[in-house]
């Protein structure tokens, strides 16, 4: 069901950040987020995308500006009132206490509990669902300090959703997880939009920033920059990103890659598109500019698929040289 | 399933009580049949009055002493060492105890050797329990001011040191009467409350345990430290004063009552974190207190040397048994102690 009205869920005005000397990390940054959105935040490390995010949870007091939740200041909340309102999940929560799943997950319902903070039926209906809505249902009795990185993780994505709050905000939800935890991670929280809940989180993982953020929240050089993820690329704020670290974004692999200063060219040429395709990737790794082979003076590596056996053959000059793999092909190349 | 093993746990520690408190009550210098002693504790009459004496006017008052010191300390243990999540906290972290040592030191050492008959006694359980009490007042001062819950601990582990420093150096000038009737008082005594001094323990101690009860919604949740005990929508100031005021009140008059009593207030958590396997407050409090009261009368027991007519200072007891625990909670190195 589509809302026509979209409110506004958090917003953020003229916000500066750090810490009482020195520089401020986040200078004067402003942004809003609409319900059921899913926002990324990247930046480098150091740039205080914790800062930013421990700032919207109220753990940290802003140098200056307003953080505004549901249209109210955060500083004119009560505990109980905001732990209904906005829940989070920062790095380490969870890894000390020696608590099985459903009790950690069960802490999640203390806005809503008494002063013995007993369970009513209706909280453990609310704890099951949010371990069965992040495939932890079987691990109900498990202690948490034995589960795995992502399984944590998901367990304490299921905290955040037994605490029932329309925004959820979460510092590296993915970091130290494997790419199948990664996606999964991200697609539990992307499947919140249908409940019309909205997610932010930080992140370095690209890939997950263009398949599933409807905004990306970019901080570069003490500024915030806001925007879908398409039209920040398209505006060029991802080749600034890490442009003084020597990297740079490639637009087609939606992936940063190491610039290299003198790119020797070589062509390349040969039937088998997934041949081709590797040996290229294989060349570029290792410094070279690819370019079709029609063009002379360079050396050449041609791909051959016989029998569905690789064959590369070098060809510099007059001397041709075959090789039988392709790491043979490149530590060749790399020593000459 | 797991409520089930719960109530049937706490009910064999029910037991196990039970039995242990009537072999308490049974043991003792004077040998008094056992037919008295179930007569007595039956309100039975009909039974030798010196007997009756024994039991009614020394016996139980000792034994209920016991039962709540075990629990005082041992409840104050467990909240120490939730809120500083530090398995090695207990109820004597916060310079409680060096303050109501200092306490009783000023009217033993202080006075020289005159500290002796009812008057002095009651003095010695009014200063030390002032002593306790100015550390409990300073230490909320410092909560309110200072945020980092780590300072607190260091700095009540420095204040308690200090504390201990000026007691020696008044042990060093006290003579040797005074010095004797300190070093027997700091070696802990069940046996020194009776009567309305023992109606007096009882009523300082329930409101202390009644505090404890209030926090353990805040206790748990700040078992994943005070910033998500914050963001769960605790107050975590307003827990913090719930938890200290109650390890005050149950540890300071403990100590002022009885003396400083040792390592029951570390070690009983642990070994019932063990047994039940339970880190939820809610379960773990009720259970801490019976265990606390447990291993407290089975230390009493032990003090009494069955057999013979001696009966050595509980304090030595409760190391001597609690000991062996933290070096075990040590070396195993379980994350999950805490």
């Amino acid at each position: 069901m589509a809302r026509i009205i979209q409110h506004k869920k958090i917003s953020i005005e003229n916000l500066w950040l750090g810490y009482e000397q020195g520089v401020p990390l986040l200078e004067s940054a402003s942004a809003e987020v609409n319900e059921g959105e899913m926002i990324a935040l990247v930046g480098r490390n150091g740039t205080g995308k914790s800062t930013l995010l421990r700032t919207l949870a109220r753990l940290q007091t802003p140098m200056q500006g307003r953080v505004i939740l549901n249209g109210t200041p955060v500083e004119a909340l009560s505990n109980r009132e905001l732990a209904r309102l906005l829940s989070f999940a920062g790095p380490g929560t969870g890894t000390m206490e020696d608590l099985t799943v459903f009790e950690l997950v069960s802490l999640g319902r203390h806005p809503y509990t008494n002063w013995w903070g007993a369970l009513r039926d209706a909280d453990r209906e609310k704890i099951n669902e949010s371990l069965s809505f992040t495939g932890m249902l079987d691990f109900r009795d498990a202690r948490v300090n034995r589960l795995s990185d992502g399984e944590r993780q998901r367990v304490l994505i299921a905290m955040a959703l037994a605490q029932d709050t329309d925004l959820l905000i979460l510092d590296e939800p993915t970091a130290f997880l494997d790419i199948p935890n990664r996606i999964d991670v991200v697609e539990v929280l992307h499947r919140l939009r249908s409940q019309n809940r909205t997610v932010i989180f930080s992140t370095h993982d690209f890939d997950n920033v263009f398949s599933y953020a409807d905004q990306v929240w970019i901080i570069d050089e003490r500024r915030l920059i806001t925007g879908s993820p398409e039209e920040l690329g398209l505006e060029g704020a991802f080749d600034a990103l890490f442009s003084d670290a020597g990297v740079r974004f490639d637009r087609h692999g939606l992936r940063f890659v190491r610039e290299t200063d003198h790119r020797e060219q070589i062509g390349l040429a040969g039937e088998d598109r997934d041949g081709r395709f590797w040996t290229a990737r294989a060349l570029e790794r290792t410094g070279y500019r690819v370019e079709d082979a029609e063009e002379g003076g360079k050396p050449v590596v041609e791909v051959r698929k016989v029998k569905g056996v690789y064959r590369w053959i070098l060809t510099l000059g007059s001397t041709t040289k075959e090789f039988t793999t392709l790491y043979e092909l490149i530590s060749h190349l790399t020593r000459s | 399933m797991r409520n089930r093993k719960y109530t049937i746990q706490l009910s064999s520690l029910l037991l196990l009580l039970l039995v242990l408190i009537i072999l308490d009550i049974s043991l003792g210098t004077v040998r008094i049949p056992f037919r008295d002693i179930l007569g007595t504790l039956a309100g039975k009459p009909g039974i030798d009055s010196q007997h009756h004496l024994i039991i009614s006017g020394f016996r139980i008052p000792r034994v209920l002493t016991g039962l709540l010191a075990g629990a005082a300390l041992s409840v104050s243990g467990l909240q120490m060492q939730t809120i500083f999540r530090n398995p090695l906290a207990g109820p004597y972290v916060l310079g409680i105890s060096s303050g109501a040592s200092l306490g009783a030191a000023i009217i033993l050492l202080g006075t020289g050797a005159m500290a002796t008959g009812i008057l002095a006694r009651w003095g010695i359980v009014a200063a030390a329990w002032l002593g306790a009490a100015a550390v409990m007042f300073i230490l909320l001062l410092v909560t309110i001011r200072i945020r980092s819950i780590m300072t607190i601990l260091i700095l009540g582990i420095m204040f308690s040191s200090g504390l201990s420093a000026i007691i020696s150096i008044m042990q060093y000038f006290g003579n040797a009467a005074a010095l004797k009737s300190f070093v027997i008082w700091s070696l802990g005594s069940l046996g020194d409350v009776s009567g309305s001094s023992l109606t007096i323990l009882l009523i300082t101690i329930l409101p202390g345990l009644m505090l404890a009860v209030l926090s353990v919604k805040g206790l748990n949740a700040m078992s994943l430290g005070e910033e998500n005990a914050g963001l769960l929508g605790i107050n975590v100031r307003a827990t913090r004063i719930l938890v200290f005021a109650s390890t005050s009140i149950l540890a300071g008059s403990i100590t002022a009552f009885c003396g400083p009593i040792g390592f029951i207030g570390i070690a009983v958590p642990h070994i019932t974190r063990f047994l039940t396997g339970r880190s939820d407050m809610r379960y773990l409090l009720p259970a801490t207190i019976i265990m606390g009261m447990v291993i407290m009368v089975a230390s009493d027991i032990i003090s009494q040397v069955p057999g013979s007519d001696r009966i050595l200072p509980i304090n030595a007891i409760t190391s001597l048994i609690g000991i062996p625990v933290v070096i075990w909670v040590v070396i195993s190195k379980r994350k999950s102690m805490i």
